[in-house]
């Protein structure tokens, strides 16, 4: 019964995916010139060395691969960039993922101005910054040279935009927003590289040049150089009398060089932090902006070693290697892997190091996507076996891919886990992993029990769908906060209370949410069953396949119900130890109230039979919006003390699920009238 | 089949114990919930639990409709007494129902344990800069006016009146206090519960009387209820009647207004109600954490010495999920400041509750996931003993489709 209502979806399902690859089109490629072009790839073993440089930002220790590859998903919606055919560069049809991005942004900016990495999700946004692109879609991605004409007037609107509060901006002064932290992400990376280095002015003195014989050539010097040598400049400096005419001689002479140190100084708030400290006792590693700060307070070689340490001074150098290698791509090459050693070196001597590689092979594994890609997969197949009993083996990939998706997704929360040193659920986004992996094990194990291959299909369809939402929000969260794996507030740092009411609530939601998956099933089913007996009764197989999956249903309502209640009532005792009350009456909390009373209501409704199957099923599609409320919705209302999570974008997502289990249970019930409602008339023996 | 009841009593005794009237109460309160959380946008918190949850009746908002709904008090006092009956007394006392009556009787625990925090907890919050030390806290929302012998330096003696005795006078309203101890009779007037003192000059009309050139002005409440300032008219009647003096009182206003009488100087303030402690608390240091290179908090605390009255001292390091539990007391590291990016001295909020039932919370949700617990799994293992069955009867068949004779058992759909 089941491979006949559903084979007619089959083929549908086909159509949908091939029409979706028919959707990728070719676009447009002009020719770009460079002075300064890549000549060749950029060797594994550079890449590596500078993907695993540690890097200090959002309150943690990660790689630089991270760091580059949230710039790179905030700005292009994705983690991968292919250079076209056709742009006249020698690397032409290359795949860059955010290491050789951000390599080519730092080495060869002229090259990467030419990519077309920033994601302008509508055209509006372009016109608002008077630009105006032939043969483009109306969402497209444009070079960083392309959008350079408009950035006056987007850093404009963009603090128009800022200085409104958050509710107040339009969907265009979101994106505006959004556009230029993307090209500030772009000027911040260059950065990294360039406040390395140093001017000493355009024709340099001859004292300076042999201050720094380095610069001889280009008139550039490493950052680390000039604070190592500064209390010469300084002796200089306290050897001229204040308003004579040697000591403005003398600032006329180190003007550019004063200058070099106050742009990066200024970068300071922004740069990302790679020097570890010396001191164990400290946390907070310095970018090349904070050392150029402590210069200020260095008066003289006698309290130039206590402001800085060799180590600090040579990270700095190194680094600066890689920008003084101007375009010599070996030479960059060879400051990367030396700067990458020098700087592991100095993390790992004070133990910060250790879970940067783990973390590295985190974001190389990709478990998430390759999960995803897992579900999809199988899902196809299971549709696939329901088209024919010829291809009744494809189950067999179905639930292969499903059980290796299943097996990815709890590798990467346990790999998230040993990273964060704390339970699997804290933020928003972990929440949607933790239900995803707990609502795909559930309906595996009820395939198992049953065997009415509903359990299997929905478990694929949850997990792709669930993936695909934390990619979605994945990429929010770069957008706003550039990690997933960011610092905790105050009251969430416990792994006590993390571990047990925040696990606990999260599978309660995941159970709802599987239950009003199962219950549009149920329905569905019901009703085509129904349209299709034209009145008469079911025949005994289709009730007893409908009871069945009916009862499915109830179970994981109760399944959820206790984790809900336990949840919920751990979550008041969590209140009560931290806030001083049980009971607030925040939004959160009452989310998670609203989801224990709902299921509450449905299981004494259904004890009292005053509903059956579909009454159950039906109360289980809108226990989905009641859930989508807590999990989501109240973090919208601004009210409470459970703001953690960002949300914005979220309201329009959420208010198209209401619309449509509004429509959806309002068509049940007009379906339920005319179908269903007949068969009540007795079986004729 | 059970008998159906005859007697009125026994109908309503059954009606109070039916599914019909759980499910009812169930879902009047998940409305209540709902409807009252979207109203907390506007509202705040504080006053839609007053509304919504401390109410016999409520006119909830959905969207654009207004309707009544039975309010907190109702519901729970049915849902208490459907608890009871239905879940409790008349539930059919079999293996298969333990599990619920376990969980009833968890949820019957968290109703007394709130019923016991509503009645008698109080919550409040002592503000402590380094150095500064306070036996008393003063509660968020509640107010009182509050009398004392300004003449006196030690031993002073506090009259209190509390808000609810006249937080419902309105317009022309008044009340008289006296107390035999006083000298003097307080007329109470015009409440305000959000005001602001505003100047009569070039204020058109003044809206309430106006006190050397001063009068009250009424403000909307505000979402966080801590923001309200109470205000109230007040008038001290002396030599039985002969003399009476008018002012009003701003929450806000630090200093006392006095009055002469009886030939000493007393003090009347408007005031956050305060609770005494049975100790003193002093802030030695406060600590706030953050995450490195950043501003965000991952903890912070505050270390205070506990001096009791005895003079004996005890150190005490309090931070965010680990309180101090004393003398029927919890303090708990809540907030602190200055907010970030002001100057100025640091300083501890530390929040105050005296619950009697603080652990009962604890208790409920044991036993309450025990009941449920036996319940789901008794089902659980029923459910997956009765598919089992049928494989096998299915699989010893040779058939692969179910037998006609096993659907036949299932219920009817739908």
């Amino acid at each position: 019964m089941i491979d006949r209502l559903i084979r007619g979806v089959a083929p549908l399902v086909c159509v949908l995916s091939a029409l979706l690859l028919a959707g990728c089109s070719k676009r447009p490629v002009t020719e770009v010139e460079v002075e300064q072009a890549r000549a060749e790839r950029w060797s594994d073993d550079v890449v590596e060395a500078f993907a695993a440089i540690p890097v200090q930002d959002r309150g943690r220790v990660k790689p630089m691969g991270t760091y580059v590859g949230f710039r790179m998903l905030a700005a292009n919606g994705k983690r991968k960039h292919t250079i076209p055919e056709g742009t006249g560069l020698p690397t032409d049809g290359e795949r860059l993922d955010p290491v050789r991005w951000a390599l080519d942004v730092i080495v060869f900016p002229e090259q990467a101005r030419h990519y077309e990495v920033f994601l302008v999700n509508d055209s509006a946004v372009l016109e608002q910054i008077g630009l105006s692109f032939e043969g483009r879609k109306r969402r497209d991605r444009y070079s960083y040279a392309q959008l350079e004409p408009g950035r006056d007037e987007l850093e404009r609107r963009a603090s128009a935009a800022r200085a409104k509060d958050s509710k107040a901006r339009s969907r265009i002064e979101s994106q505006i927003l959004a556009l230029q932290q993307a090209l500030f992400g772009f000027d911040l990376l260059r950065a990294i590289a360039a406040t390395s280095t140093i001017s000493l002015g355009e024709e340099p003195s001859g004292r300076l040049v042999e201050l720094f014989p380095e610069a001889e050539d280009g008139g550039r010097v490493s950052l680390g150089h000039a604070l190592e040598r500064w209390p010469t400049i300084l002796e200089w400096v306290q050897s001229t009398e204040r308003g004579s005419p040697e000591a403005e001689a003398l600032l006329g002479e180190l003007a550019g060089l004063d200058a070099g140190v106050s742009r990066v100084i200024s970068a300071a708030p922004f740069l990302p932090a790679i020097v570890a400290p010396a001191d164990p006792g400290a946390e907070a590693w310095s970018n090349l902006g904070d050392l150029a700060l402590r210069m200020k307070s260095v008066t003289g070689a006698s309290d130039h070693a206590s402001v800085y340490d060799a180590g600090e001074l040579e990270a700095a150098t190194v680094f600066g290697r890689i920008q003084l290698s101007e375009g010599d791509q070996r030479a960059a090459g060879e400051a990367i892997l030396a700067a990458s050693e020098s700087l592991v070196a100095r993390a790992s001597a004070r133990g910060d190091y250790g879970d940067v590689p783990l973390e590295a092979s985190y974001y190389k594994a990709d478990y998430f996507y390759r999960a995803l890609t897992l579900f999809l997969l199988g899902f196809l197949a299971v549709v696939i076996s329901w088209m024919t009993s010829r291809f009744a083996k494809m189950r067999l990939i179905g639930w292969g891919a499903g059980i290796g998706g299943l097996l990815l997704v709890s590798a990467g929360v346990t790999v998230r886990c040993l990273l964060l040193d704390r339970p699997p659920v804290a933020t928003l986004y972990e929440t949607i992993l933790f239900i995803t992996a707990v609502a795909v094990l559930v309906c595996f194990v009820m395939e198992r029990m049953t065997k009415h291959q509903v359990g299997l299909a929905v478990g694929l369809a949850i997990g792709a769908a669930g993936m695909f939402l934390a990619s979605r929000y994945e990429l929010h969260e770069a957008a706003t906060q550039g990690d997933t794996m960011g610092g905790l507030v105050a009251v969430l740092n416990t792994n006590f209370w993390l571990a047990t009411h925040v696990v606990t609530v999260t599978m309660g939601y995941s159970a709802g949410l599987l239950a009003a998956v199962l219950g549009h099933v149920w329905v569905v089913r019901r009703l085509v069953a129904g349209f299709k007996a034209r009145g008469e009764a079911l025949s005994s197989e289709q009730r007893a396949s409908l009871n069945s999956l009916g009862k499915m249903i109830y179970g994981v309502i109760c399944f959820g119900l206790l984790f809900s209640v336990v949840g919920t009532i751990l979550g008041g005792v969590w209140a009560n130890d931290s806030w001083g009350r049980f009971w607030g009456w925040d939004p959160k909390e009452n989310g998670a109230l609203m989801i224990v009373l709902y299921e509450l209501a449905i299981v004494h409704a259904r004890l009292g039979g005053y509903v059956k199957h579909f009454g159950i099923a039906t109360m289980a599609v809108l226990g989905g919006a009641v859930v989508a409320f807590s999990w989501w919705h109240v973090n919208l209302l601004g009210v409470g003390l459970h703001s953690y999570g960002f949300t914005d974008g979220v309201a329009g997502v959420l208010r198209s699920y209401y619309t449509f289990v509004a429509v959806f249970v309002l068509l049940s019930l007009v379906g339920y009238m005319a179908f269903v409602r007949p068969s009540r008339k007795p079986v004729v023996a | 089949m059970a008998k159906k009841p005859t007697t009125l009593l026994g109908r309503i005794y059954a009606t109070l114990g039916s599914y019909w009237l759980a499910v009812a109460l169930l879902v009047n309160l998940f409305l209540l919930t709902w409807l009252g959380t979207l109203e907390q946008v506007d509202k705040g918190i504080h006053r839609v639990q007053e509304e919504y949850f401390e109410s016999w009746w409520v006119l909830a908002k959905a969207g654009p409709v207004r309707m009544w709904l039975p309010g907190g008090y109702i519901t729970m006092g049915l849902f208490t007494m459907n608890l009871l009956i239905g879940g409790l007394v008349r539930i059919r006392k079999t293996r298969r129902t333990a599990g619920v009556i376990v969980a009833h009787i968890g949820i019957a625990l968290m109703m007394v344990g709130g019923l016991i925090e509503h009645a008698t907890s109080k919550y409040g919050r002592v503000l402590l800069f380094e150095g500064q030390s306070d036996d008393q806290f003063e509660e968020y929302a509640g107010w009182e006016l509050v009398i004392w012998d300004a003449s006196e330096r030690t031993g002073v003696t506090e009259y209190l009146i509390p808000e609810e005795d006249f937080d419902d006078l309105e317009g022309d309203d008044q009340r008289r206090f006296e107390r035999d101890e006083l000298p003097f009779d307080l007329v109470l007037s015009r409440f305000f519960h959000n005001c602001q003192p505003r100047r009569a000059v070039g204020s058109g009309i003044p809206t309430a009387p106006v006190v050397e050139d001063y009068f009250l002005e009424a403000l909307p409440r505000e979402i966080e209820e801590e923001r309200d300032f109470r205000g109230l008219y007040v008038a001290a009647v002396t030599e039985g009647g002969a003399e009476v003096v008018e002012t009003f009182l701003w929450g806000r206003r630090p200093i006392p207004w006095t009055v002469e009488a009886g030939g000493r100087d007393w003090a009347v303030a408007l005031r956050r109600k305060v609770h005494s402690m049975p100790f003193s608390l002093r802030l030695e240091k406060f600590t706030k954490d953050d995450h490195p290179g950043m501003t965000m908090a991952r903890s912070f605390s505050s270390d205070v010495t506990k001096i009791f009255p005895d003079g004996t001292e005890e150190a005490v390091h309090i931070r965010m999920n680990e309180p101090l539990r004393d003398g029927g007391l919890v303090v708990y590291q809540a907030s602190y400041g200055p907010p970030e990016g002001q100057s100025g001295e640091p300083y501890s909020v530390l929040a105050v509750s005296r619950n009697p039932s603080d652990r009962m919370p604890w208790i409920a949700v044991s036993v309450i996931a025990l009941g449920l617990a036996l319940a789901m799994f008794d089902r659980l293992f029923e459910f997956i003993k009765r598919e089992r069955g049928k494989r096998d009867r299915a699989a010893s068949s040779g058939s692969g489709k179910t037998k006609v004779a096993d659907a036949v058992r299932e219920e009817a759909v739908a």
